[in-house]
């Protein structure tokens, strides 16, 4: 068996019936919040004992009873509590920035947040306690019945590394994927030109077949090399130069950064014309156009 | 050539109603919903809706990358906000307790009267087996469970812990919570072991039973029946009864996982699995009531015509929870 390809987005479809993807925690991620929680788990129990030992001291068996109570709801319903009141958040995946959605889409219900948390002693603790000490589950049990269930359990333990969502046996159960939403500044749109609403009046200007050498894809590189602040001025000409082989302007002198931001203007308004009349040009044209003089030079 | 890009244009426009939608995402996401006031919580949907639909125009009309991975994953964290479970949470637990436990009951009683069986047959052989050979009793009850009551033990000793000689009040509170947790814990598991399928929950029942039978035959040799019964019944009717339920969840994961019908094993498992796990948590409910009872009103209440008085009580009232209530009211989940 191979670990499934890790599919990084998760799509769901909201009642608005708009398509919405979010990537998919990571294992690491979701151990990471998990530790987290059972570190708080831990402090909270240990707070616990001394109310305990101090009850002992007193000898009230009520505040034994009440802690004894406290600690069990504590284990059996940290993450439901949590998951319930915080909307599919504890507070290690607040702190690991990740939480759990609806399968389908729908909000979270408390059922499905119980059902999948019902399963984690079957996942993480009776693994640990049978290879610690097996007698207590089965007295006498034969050696190959413990290694058998062991396995079986620890294939349980390993079942998000086997699926596409990362989903564990509490997860199919519940129906529910733990994602990993984004958070994307909205950043100044590199083709509007400012305040004023003129007519653009591009130093550059670019005619319609050499705009038509270039698709989303390297109109979407360019945006992506130009909002980095780290693009260093050596790429930035090596691209310049790319982009005037191509078009026919090897010859030409120009001004790197202004150039890239209006081929990335006008490359821009000219594939969304084309897409409003239902053409999606995703990639480039091979081949490069002859050398030409543009008449709108300056 | 024209003015502004249609895409721009379209960004200047809507832009303003994305960052208050983001301001107000930005405050649910660090202090809750209860950081928005009733005007912005009113202003909340619109805006999410606004921005949605303008997600969707944004994809069909723009090309810029930044603005559509904006809109997403703005729209993303506002959805979860949203559409979040803002029911209060009594109302939660009384729509759970009034309709949404009995009705889910009702809708899987083949599973529950399943588990049923097995836990009887347990009980019978267990009952059967002991009664041939005394001797059987130590294989089937461990030493831990059963109190200092085995073979050996005299008509005396039963007694004594069938009608405790000291009641301290104090301890009884310990003794109950202890109880609860303990089964509610084995109830749980029984529950989370139906995904290896089923089998391990029909050996949990099964071994349950014959716990019970064991226990049945021992005191019967004594003449002691009359009072075990009494003894057990009270609290016993709901504590049995909560294990067989956290049983036939486990015995309908194991079902959803093996016959999965015509959705697939992963679909069927996901909606399987939340009416599993809405009988073991009311079944944790009913343990916390057994517990009650045993803790307290067992050790207390020595006369057995009350204790047999509750345990009538007890399954009637029972009969009656699963029988009859809500089942005017359809639970809204199951629709869907």
């Amino acid at each position: 068996m191979t670990l499934a390809a890790e599919r990084t987005m998760f799509e769901i479809t909201t009642p608005e019936g708009v398509p919405l993807q979010f990537p998919i925690a990571s294992v690491g991620d979701r151990l990471a919040a998990f530790l987290i929680d059972c570190v708080i788990m831990g402090v909270v129990t240990l707070a616990f004992a001394v109310v305990a030992a101090l009850a002992a001291f007193v000898n009230s068996s009520a505040v034994m009873a009440l802690v004894n109570l406290a600690i069990f709801v504590l284990f059996a319903f940290y993450f439901t509590i949590f998951e319930i009141r915080w909307n599919g958040v504890t507070p290690g995946k607040r702190f690991a920035g990740i939480r759990v959605i609806d399968g389908s889409g729908r909000s979270l219900s408390s059922g499905a947040i119980f059902a999948r948390n019902l399963t984690r002693k079957l996942e993480i603790v009776i693994p640990i306690a049978i290879s610690l000490n097996a007698d207590t589950f089965w007295p006498g049990a034969p050696s190959w019945a413990i290694l058998g269930s062991l396995g079986w359990l620890l294939a349980l333990l390993f079942l998000p590394l086997f699926n596409r969502n990362r989903q564990r046996a509490g997860d199919f159960i519940a129906n529910t994927v733990v994602v990993r939403p984004p958070k994307v500044t909205l950043l100044r749109d590199l083709a509007s030109r400012g305040e004023s609403a003129e007519a653009p009046e591009y130093r550059y200007a670019m005619q319609p077949d050499q705009l038509d050498l270039y698709g989303i894809y390297e109109l979407q590189t360019l945006e992506k090399v130009l909002r980095s602040s780290g693009s260093e001025q050596s790429t930035l000409n090596a691209i310049a130069e790319k982009i005037l082989a191509k078009v026919g302007w090897s010859d030409r002198r120009v001004h790197t950064e202004t150039f890239l931001h209006e081929v990335y203007a006008q490359l821009r308004r000219h594939l969304e014309q084309k897409m409003l009349f239902g053409q999606r040009q995703e990639r480039k044209k091979e081949g490069r156009l002859d050398q030409k003089s543009d008449p709108t030079d300056r | 050539m024209s003015v502004e890009l249609k895409s721009t244009q379209f960004r200047k426009e809507r832009e303003e109603t994305w960052r208050q939608l983001e301001e107000l995402v930005l405050r649910i996401d660090k202090r809750g919903v209860r950081a928005l006031d009733a005007d912005e919580l009113t202003r909340l949907p619109g805006l999410y809706r606004a921005s949605v639909s303008a997600l969707s125009v944004a994809r069909a009309i723009s090309l810029d990358r930044n603005l559509i991975e904006y809109l997403e994953g703005l729209c993303g964290r506002a959805y979860f906000h949203v559409y979040s479970n803002r029911r209060g949470f009594w109302s939660t637990v009384a729509e759970f307790l009034l309709s949404t436990f009995p009705n889910t009951l009702r809708r899987n009683k083949w599973f529950v009267l399943t588990a049923t069986l097995f836990l009887v047959s347990g009980a019978t052989t267990g009952f059967v087996m002991t009664t041939q050979d005394p001797d059987r009793y130590a294989m089937f009850v461990p030493t831990e469970m059963s109190q200092g009551r085995d073979t050996t033990s005299s008509r005396e000793e039963l007694l004594d812990v069938i009608y405790p000689e000291s009641s301290v009040g104090e301890a009884l509170s310990a003794f109950a919570s202890m109880l609860f947790s303990n089964n509610s814990r084995v109830g749980m598991l029984c529950f989370a072991l139906g995904i290896i399928p089923a089998i391990p929950v029909f050996y949990l029942l099964f071994f349950n039973g014959l716990l019970l039978g064991a226990f049945a035959a021992l005191h019967h040799q004594h003449g002691l029946s009359l009072d075990l019964w009494g003894w057990l019944l009270p609290h016993g009717v709901t504590e049995l009864f909560a294990i067989v339920l956290c049983g036939a969840g486990g015995l309908i994961l194991g079902h959803g996982l093996v016959f999965p019908g015509r959705s697939t094993r992963r679909e069927n498992l996901g909606r399987r699995g939340r009416e599993a796990a809405t009988l073991v948590l009311g079944a944790v409910c009913m343990l916390f009531i057994a517990a009650l009872i045993e803790g307290f009103f067992r050790q207390l209440v020595h006369d057995m015509a009350i204790r047999y008085g509750l345990a009538i009580g007890t399954t009637l009232f029972w009969i009656y929870y699963f029988g009859f209530l809500g089942r005017a009211r359809q639970p809204a989940e199951v629709r869907a």
